[in-house]
């Protein structure tokens, strides 16, 4: 059960962690697609950087 | 989680203290959880109700780390956030279970003090007596199951858009109403806020994570 507990547990943190960052970029001025955008681009370089990782081990 | 005097808690703690919490859920919810064990809860079933005490396990600590009580406290809070066999529990979205509390009493518990039980169900006709290994085996694969389900989830929550995956998590999630979910996130109005809502449920929907079919909302919830 503890392994089902940390996931549910690691998701609501990622949510969490994402709500603050939203309202961040908001208290700083951004309009909501502003601040939606600047979201995406963080989440898809961070993919980028684990792609990169993968890809370097791999070869 | 954050502690009061600015030490994280972590992962082995707050499992060590819901180790009691979730002894505690079990005799104040036995007849909920009888309940959702026959299946009265349709599509949400006991491993939704434990994770969302868990969640709840967490608030509640949260809360009782910043004020600095004594242990005794943590436990009374919880006692009251289980009131009426964890009502508070299955009225959140979105199962939205059963609209009053339960009326089955058991006399002898409520004379001490705790919360009313139903009577343990009798072993159905016809079904196995597990063994131990049996019983741990199957344990270990529905643990796998809620896993891979829990991966699947967090992998369509993903697929949405940030605002829609917020707008959801607020009003499901944090419960709060249309409006403040659209005043927090710069939204024009609630209605703004319950079209990415309803956006948001359509597209798990469609993926297979939300139920297909809602209980009545409570006016200005989302």
């Amino acid at each position: 059960m503890s392994a089902v507990l940390r996931k549910v547990r690691a998701i609501y943190a990622r949510l969490e962690r994402e709500n603050r960052r939203l309202l961040r970029l908001l208290a700083q001025g951004l309009t909501p697609r502003q601040a939606e955008r600047r979201l995406m681009r963080g989440q898809s370089s961070s993919g980028d950087a684990k792609r990169r990782k993968s890809t370097s081990r791999r070869r | 989680m954050r502690l009061a005097d600015g030490r994280t808690l972590d992962d082995d703690e707050l499992l060590a203290l819901w180790r009691h919490g979730r002894h505690l859920a079990t005799r104040y919810c036995r007849g909920s959880l009888a309940r959702l064990r026959s299946g009265a809860g349709g599509f949400y079933e006991v491993d939704d109700f434990w994770q969302d005490a868990f969640l709840a396990f967490c608030q509640v600590v949260a809360e009782w780390q910043a004020l600095g009580r004594p242990t005794d406290d943590l436990w009374r809070r919880w006692g009251l956030a289980l009131w009426g066999q964890g009502i508070h529990i299955l009225r959140r979205a979105p199962q939205r279970l059963w609209s009053g509390v339960q009326s089955t009493t058991d006399s002898g518990q409520a004379v001490d003090g705790e919360p009313a039980v139903v009577q343990k169900q009798p072993q159905r006709p016809g079904q196995p007596r597990l063994t131990g290994s049996e019983s741990a085996r199957r344990s270990a694969e529905q643990n796998a199951l809620a896993l891979d389900r829990l991966d699947d989830l967090e992998g369509r929550l993903w697929r949405l858009r940030p605002l829609q995956r917020q707008a959801l998590y607020m009003a499901a999630l944090q419960h709060m109403p249309a409006a403040k979910v659209a005043s927090r996130l710069g939204l024009r109005d609630r209605r703004e806020a319950y079209r990415l809502v309803e956006n948001a449920r359509r597209r798990l929907r469609r993926s297979g994570v939300m139920p297909t079919a809602h209980a009545r909302r409570p006016r200005g919830r989302v």
